[in-house]
């Protein structure tokens, strides 16, 4: 209305005002002077705050909403993350709600009006579709109990969303099956945190990286994947001469424009290039002795740990046979030999005798620790990690010199950032953690621009995944599953009957997928992911869906692959159509209110979530349940004790359903709705629900009693949606955010004098042993105190040979954001990277017949896809490498990959198998 | 009344300093960008981009992205305005 007026008043047109307006308003947000009291060009707009969903981390955005639709995003200039920026992924948050395809209706397969697995998807209405579902699950239950239904769930689920799914799961059906996305993305970051320092999550921050002087990126194309931070990165490097940016990668990339030194290395050897760089700091007496004598200790592990594959090879494919024999006994290379300390001229035969107990680990004095690097020698670790044919060895011997340099100067700081990399790796623990070992040698790790920091792929999986517990094996704030103390902690939260809950590890989400082949899980629900896109070696899954019987429900905004394979599908609500909250990359919390309406009959996940658990009674899920396997103290081998008689004791009813006793509980009903917080603005899980309550504080507000006292503390859920506040980093004591953890001066659960204590209580009682293993049962305590681990070189379990001789790489592009189920709806987009590419070396490409912009064929020992090769652009891979990107369904690259995980962390490998590319 | 949809984005651009002129001359050529304001120390340039629709920004950003001497470019604000044709 007063646009008009205004406009005209100034003799512009419309269009003009609009340019001027966004002109002073960017100049503002960058606090250039003189732009201040811009008039603001989206006028009769509304904003709000909240945070972006794209990425890790956490850009804040102030979103304008005008006649019930987003119309205007801009960078929140008062958050600290991001200072006004965003990438071109910022405009999706408006752009992403309205794409033609968005699911509106529950779509159920049918053949002659009923569910069929071979029919037709048909529009139902919400109450059938969960009939169905519920018929499905108690089908299930009643033949395999708990462990034979699963969800999937995400590191996109916001904090309410993922707290609900794992109460649900654990609390209500007793299965662990509960296992995120993020599981792919940076479970090897986490059981480098666990293992390191007894708790998960960075000790710094990013207000690192404008405290550093060195950078260091390791298997992060952070210019494309986490571009806000590369853009401070950028900046602090051009306004500081003395400040040096390395980029450590297996091909060239844009986050090596601005660094000063790019290595380009070969798959894996980056286990190797670490040993070196701290035998570099032994050799030159570099080590801060006071930090290492007073605040870590030196452990090791076993090393014949297998690669986390199938150690049954009943399902598969003839041609894969060879490599999966590998999981149970293996020739080392001649490089393991050297690196291992075995004679490198007979290499041993090794039986993977820890492949189940891959994790365990125990004290190594520092001399064993010394002797362990010795093989680590410049002359070795160069021949074998020099990743691209035409670099001089002269020259990747002096980048490496470099590099260990800089590590090694006690008057530089230093911050170490990794991505998928280093966590999608089959020794992903192993490499974290000898990340930390040369920041702990050094002292560089826990104070203001000293860092090593694991970069996050999704906007939740610290927040949700993580801090909730939304994995198999966790509960909220770090408690796991498998321990008694924990266990009974979050019995007396949740107000459960004592063994409830249930001791036993669920299936982690490559395991799910296995036990869907295997028969073992027949009830899935997939939400906020695509599975069947993003899990490795996929064309035994994609089989599995379709041929086996088990019913697959897919919660989302858009039709995805794993929709094509559903029986159900139901349709979400979109990030800024819902109440949410979401933890990022550096332990900061945020928070947005719902601002547009969800559009047709899509619902949030809470009220999904919430709305399935009426569906059941408690004398349908607490009675006696086989469990497979289950063998814990107190327990009945194989089964979980029947809790009802307890349950009445309590005070509950058997017939009470799963949303008295688990959501709606008194408590949370105090929690009311309208709520002043909300100034007005409306919940479509209130809406949809009839609510006089509001379920997301309610489900927030109890989640905080699990973390806090316990060094995961979060404020209440109202100071998150204060004006004042963009997020605070946790622990967040007496209202304070904490910037460096472990470290006295900004740390209030550092409690004694020391300047550093590692409190972090998981694992931190270990034996005494030697390189070959532990000398006794006797665990000693190690209170306060981090780990430096020795990890050895080893090789993956797949290697370039004869018959597949190239190596390929997969990831992300700056365009797509993980499957592309999101960024794939905006048609401009899609038609900038119309299909995925092989990006090749031209060499490469010629001698297999093949050009630039012409089509062929990946193929591995598991599948292949056909895709168009690329032998210029912004990916300069190094003869010998391929990188294919995985956003594309119709390039389904994970048909090609290898399903090998971490041993530790159960997480898949994406970045390497042995392909072979010939001409389509 | 016909409409049509007008999108306008305000982006940072940072460049390597020795290269400011080249990359302020670079924008300059592209279709619906302005350049309203540079800082020659931090060789940072405040650019409008005037576009169709929001498909056609994400590509003309990445355009910018792209040009040679440009280290970073940024979205700061967008807005989706219908006019009346």
């Amino acid at each position: 209305m007063s646009a008009t007026r205004e406009h005209d008043r100034k003799g512009l047109t419309r269009r003009e005002f609009v340019v001027a307006g966004v002109a002073a308003a960017t100049a503002a947000t960058l606090r250039l002077p003189g732009y201040a009291d811009a008039p603001d060009p989206a006028q009769g707009a509304t904003w709000e705050k909240g945070v972006c969903r794209f990425c890790g981390v956490g850009c804040g955005v102030l979103v304008g909403v005008r006649n019930g639709r987003l119309v205007a995003i801009k960078g929140d200039p008062d958050n600290p993350v991001n200072r006004g920026l965003l990438c071109v992924k910022g405009y999706a948050n408006a752009q992403i709600h309205y794409g033609a395809d968005r699911l509106v209706k529950p779509l159920l397969r049918m053949k002659d009006g009923r569910w069929h697995p071979e029919g037709k998807f048909r529009p139902v209405s919400w109450e059938r579709a969960f009939d169905e579902m519920e018929r499905q699950f108690k089908r299930v239950y009643g033949e395999l109990g708990p462990t034979g239904v699963a969800i999937m769930g995400s590191g996109q689920y916001t904090i309410p969303e993922g707290y609900a799914s794992a109460k649900l799961v654990k609390a209500g059906w007793r299965s662990n099956n509960i296992d995120p996305n993020a599981r792919h993305c940076m479970a090897s970051a986490v059981a480098g945190f666990i293992q390191t320092f007894g708790i998960d999550e960075p000790a710094g921050c990013y207000d690192d990286i404008e405290l550093t002087d060195t950078i260091v990126t390791w298997g992060s194309n952070m210019a494309e994947m986490h571009p806000m931070l590369w853009s401070r990165v950028t900046a602090h490097r051009l306004a500081h001469d003395h400040v040096r940016v390395f980029n450590l990668t297996t091909f060239g990339n844009r986050t090596s424009e601005i660094a000063d030194v790019e290595i380009v290395f070969k798959p894996q050897t980056d286990l190797a290039i670490w040993n070196y760089i701290a035998r570099e700091i032994v050799r030159r007496d570099a080590i801060d002795r006071e930090f290492v004598e007073n605040h870590c200790v030196f452990a090791t592990g076993p090393t014949d740990i297998g690669y986390g594959m199938r150690g049954d090879a009943s399902k598969a494919f003839e041609g894969e046979q060879d490599t999966l024999a590998r999981e149970h006994r293996v020739r080392l290379t001649r490089e393991e030999a050297i690196a291992q300390g075995f004679d490198p001229d007979n290499p041993p035969v090794v039986e993977q005798k820890h492949r189940n107990s891959a994790g365990a680990h125990w004290m190594i004095t520092f001399d064993e620790f010394k002797r362990a690097l010795e093989p680590y020698t410049l002359e070795f670790v160069a021949a074998l990690a020099k990743g691209d044919p035409d670099e001089s060895l002269e020259s990747f011997k002096g980048k490496l010199q470099a590099l260990a340099d800089h590590y090694a100067d006690r008057a530089r700081k230093i911050v170490s950032f990794w991505t998928m990399g280093f966590n999608q790796h089959s020794r992903g623990t192993w490499v974290n953690e000898q990340a930390y070992m040369v920041h702990l040698l050094t002292g560089k790790y826990a104070r203001p621009g000293c860092n090593a920091f694991s970069l996050t792929g999704q906007p939740s999986a610290c927040g949700t995944a993580r801090e909730v517990g939304t994995f198999a094996h966790r509960l909220p704030a770090d408690m796991v599953v498998a321990n008694p103390e924990h266990r009974k902690r979050a019995e007396q939260i949740w107000r459960l009957p004592e063994k409830t809950l249930n001791p036993k590890v669920g299936s982690h989400i490559t395991k799910m997928m296995r036990d869907l082949e295997d028969g073992k899980i027949r009830w899935l629900w997939v939400q906020v992911t695509n599975p069947f896109q993003s899990t490795a070696n996929a064309n035994h899954w994609l089989r599995a869906a379709k041929e086996r019987d088990a019913f697959i429900v897919v919660s989302d905004v858009y039709p995805t692959l794993s929709c094509k394979v559903a029986d159900l599908i139901l349709p979400a609500a979109m990030h800024w159509e819902k109440w949410g909250l979401y933890g990022n990359t550096e332990r900061r919390t945020q928070a947005w209110r719902q601002v547009v309406d969800p559009p047709g009959e899509a619902r949030s996940d809470v009220w999904q979530v919430l709305e399935f658990s009426k569906r059941f009674r408690l004398h349908e899920v607490w009675g006696r349940q086989p469990v497979p396997g289950l063998d814990a103290p107190g327990f009945e081998p194989g089964y979980l004790p029947d809790v009802l008689e307890q349950a009445k004791a309590m005070g509950y009813d058997p017939d009470a359903t799963l949303y008295d006793v688990l959501f709606a509980t008194p408590e949370a009903k105090t929690y009311r709705w309208p709520d002043p917080v909300a100034r007005g603005h409306r919940n479509c899980t209130v809406d949809a629900g009839g609510l006089d309550w509001f379920p997301e504080k309610a489900l927030f507000q109890e989640y905080v009693r699990f973390g806090r006292g316990h060094a995961h503390d979060l404020a209440d859920f109202d100071v998150y949606y204060r004006d004042d506040v963009r997020g605070l980093r946790w622990p967040v004591v007496d209202g304070k955010e904490t910037r460096w953890r472990f470290n006295r001066e900004h740390d209030p659960y550092v409690k004694g004098d020391a300047p550093y204590e590692f409190y972090g209580p998981a694992l931190k009682a270990i034996p005494r042993g030697n390189l070959r293993g532990p000398a006794g049962p006797e665990k000693i305590p190690l209170p306060g105190k981090a780990k430096i681990f020795y990890r050895p070189y080893a090789a993956p379990a797949e290697m370039p040979d004869e018959r597949y001789d190239l190596w390929l790489c997969t990831g992300r592009v700056l365009e797509h954001w993980h499957s592309g189920s999101m960024t794939r709806r905006v048609p401009e987009l899609h038609g900038a990277f119309p299909a995925a590419v092989i990006w090749m070396h031209p060499e490469d490409a010629r001698a297999r017949g093949l050009g630039d912009r012409r089509p062929a064929w990946v193929e591995s020992r598991r599948g292949k896809v056909r895709a168009i090769v690329r032998t210029g652009g912004r990916n300069r891979v190094p003869r010998g490498l391929i990188f294919v990107p995985w956003f594309d369904e119709n390039v389904l690259i994970n048909k090609v990959t290898l399903d090998t995980t971490c041993p530790i962390s159960k997480e898949t490998d994406f970045k390497k198998c042995a392909v072979r590319v010939v001409p389509a | 009344m016909a409409s049509s949809q007008f999108t306008c984005s305000g982006i940072a651009v940072i460049a390597w300093p020795e290269r400011l002129a080249e990359v302020r001359e670079a924008l300059g050529r592209l279709e619906g960008v302005e350049v309203h304001h540079e800082d020659a120390a931090s060789g940072r340039l405040v650019v409008t981009q005037v576009a169709g629709s929001v498909d056609e920004q994400m590509d003309g950003l990445r355009r910018i992205q792209r040009l040679d001497g440009v280290l970073a470019a940024d979205l700061v604000y967008h807005v989706s305005e219908e006019l009346e044709a």
